[in-house]
């Protein structure tokens, strides 16, 4: 039944997009592709590594998105030990961050990183904080099985497309909220 | 150049394109839901990203990123440090610690790895607790559209994904330069610190270049930036 409501919201959600965004053309289908190296549950605990106080805040603040989101039924808690972590550190990489799906099955659990030195050097001073709750968000929604860049065309539609404007677009939209519920089993 | 851009459309070509996305979004959300709701036999599921690599492995994992993403191919090439053509030489794999003080050793023997906070660990370890699985390229560079690159001077650029054990990690949408081997190859780059070079993004770092078009050689990047003609890198260069 959740599923089936979030397949009729989907349609409307997508269908005002499409309207609203058509002037702009070269519109993709919305297709959301769910990704399979998420959790088996939307309800799990996360460990936070390497987070001083400001980026306690930061990763309270992306749960908080999640669980406050209308329509999720799931919580993300945080809790010492969890196999699941989210590892803040400097990556000599050029991404925000990165989810690695690991185990498989029952034991399915995730380490993300979140790589201060990319969020520095793309954002600005006050856009920073804006930044780093909004990957940190984007990667929680990998390991509730949402996928990347789910409609290229409308790049603030979904806190999972690369192109949306990282600086604003830091919360799950209702596009994302209503695929959770479709991905997620 | 096939970025997109805002077209004067008429009224009535707006309302079409808006119904047949509609369309086309209801057929494909209907399937999508129906799939799940079932077996999920034709959704994308990221693991087949990687059936492709010619590694063979036990098991291949698909990791998800975030990075910046870019609306036009043009905000593309600012960001770059450098947009040069490249040949694909060797490459060898390695794990990167999340320390630049470990950007020097992260790529050696990971049995005996030292983490940053002075732990040993040892090789199953290194994903469940820390460290990114890159393969690091070693490439020829060609012309040099953007950067202060040699032309025929070697460089590495060091991709997300490698191996470990028999464990096999794909980042999602990265066109790995080894599957490009034998054509020249456009790479938007980003200097990073310790000599070496990535891939602005993977949807748009690297292009296959073939009859003198360069090709967004990612699935993503394909879909937004398209191809690159020799006009169009002409006329990029030129305006930056």
């Amino acid at each position: 039944m959740r599923r089936l409501a979030a397949f009729a919201a989907g349609v409307v959600v997508a269908g005002g997009m499409a309207l609203f965004a058509a002037p702009t053309a070269n519109a993709d289908p919305p297709l959301y592709p769910c990704y399979s190296g998420g959790m088996n549950s939307a309800t799990f605990a996360v460990q936070y590594v390497g987070a001083n106080s400001t980026w306690v805040g930061y990763l309270d603040t992306a749960r908080a998105a999640w669980n406050s989101s209308s329509g999720f039924s799931g919580y993300i808690s945080s809790a010492t030990p969890s196999s699941n972590t989210i590892e803040v550190g400097i990556y000599a990489y050029s991404d925000l961050g990165r989810y690695y799906p690991l185990g498989s099955g029952s034991s399915r659990h995730f380490r993300i990183e979140v790589n201060t030195w990319t969020l520095a050097s793309s954002s600005t001073p006050a856009t920073f904080a804006a930044w780093s709750k909004g990957t940190s968000t984007h990667e929680l929604g990998h390991a509730l099985r949402l996928s990347d860049d789910p409609a290229p065309s409308f790049p603030d539609s979904s806190l999972m497309n690369h192109a949306r404007d990282h600086g604003h677009i830091i919360s799950p939209t209702l596009y994302d909220t209503v695929y959770e519920g479709v991905c997620m089993p | 150049m096939s970025t997109r851009t805002s077209t004067n459309r008429p009224a009535a070509a707006r309302l079409a394109i808006g119904t047949l996305v509609v369309g086309i979004f209801v057929t494909s959300c209907a399937s999508t839901a129906a799939e799940h709701l079932s077996a999920g036999a034709q959704v994308t599921t990221d693991e087949q990203l990687g059936a492709s690599t010619q590694v063979a492995a036990d098991t291949t994992v698909t990791v998800h990123a975030d990075f910046v993403g870019y609306r036009t191919i043009t905000d593309a090439w600012d960001a770059a440090d450098a947009v040069a053509f490249v040949t694909y030489i060797d490459e060898k794999e390695g794990v990167l610690l999340p320390d630049f003080s470990r950007l020097v050793q992260p790529y050696e023997d990971l049995d005996k790895a030292v983490k940053y906070d002075g732990r040993t660990i040892t090789l199953g370890q290194w994903i469940e607790e820390s460290g990114s699985p890159v393969t690091l390229a070693q490439a020829k560079i060609g012309k040099v559209w953007k950067g202060d690159l040699r032309p025929d001077s070697t460089i590495t650029i060091q991709q997300g994904g490698g191996h470990i054990g028999k464990t096999l990690y794909v980042l999602e949408d990265t066109a790995m330069l080894r599957d490009l081997a034998g054509y020249p190859t456009l790479v938007f780059l980003n200097y990073l610190p310790g000599g070496v070079y990535d891939p602005l993004n993977p949807a748009v770092g690297t292009w296959i270049v073939k009859d003198g078009t360069a090709t967004n050689a990612s699935a993503t990047g394909q879909q937004i930036y398209g191809s690159l003609t020799q006009s169009d890198l002409e006329k990029l260069a030129a305006a930056h």
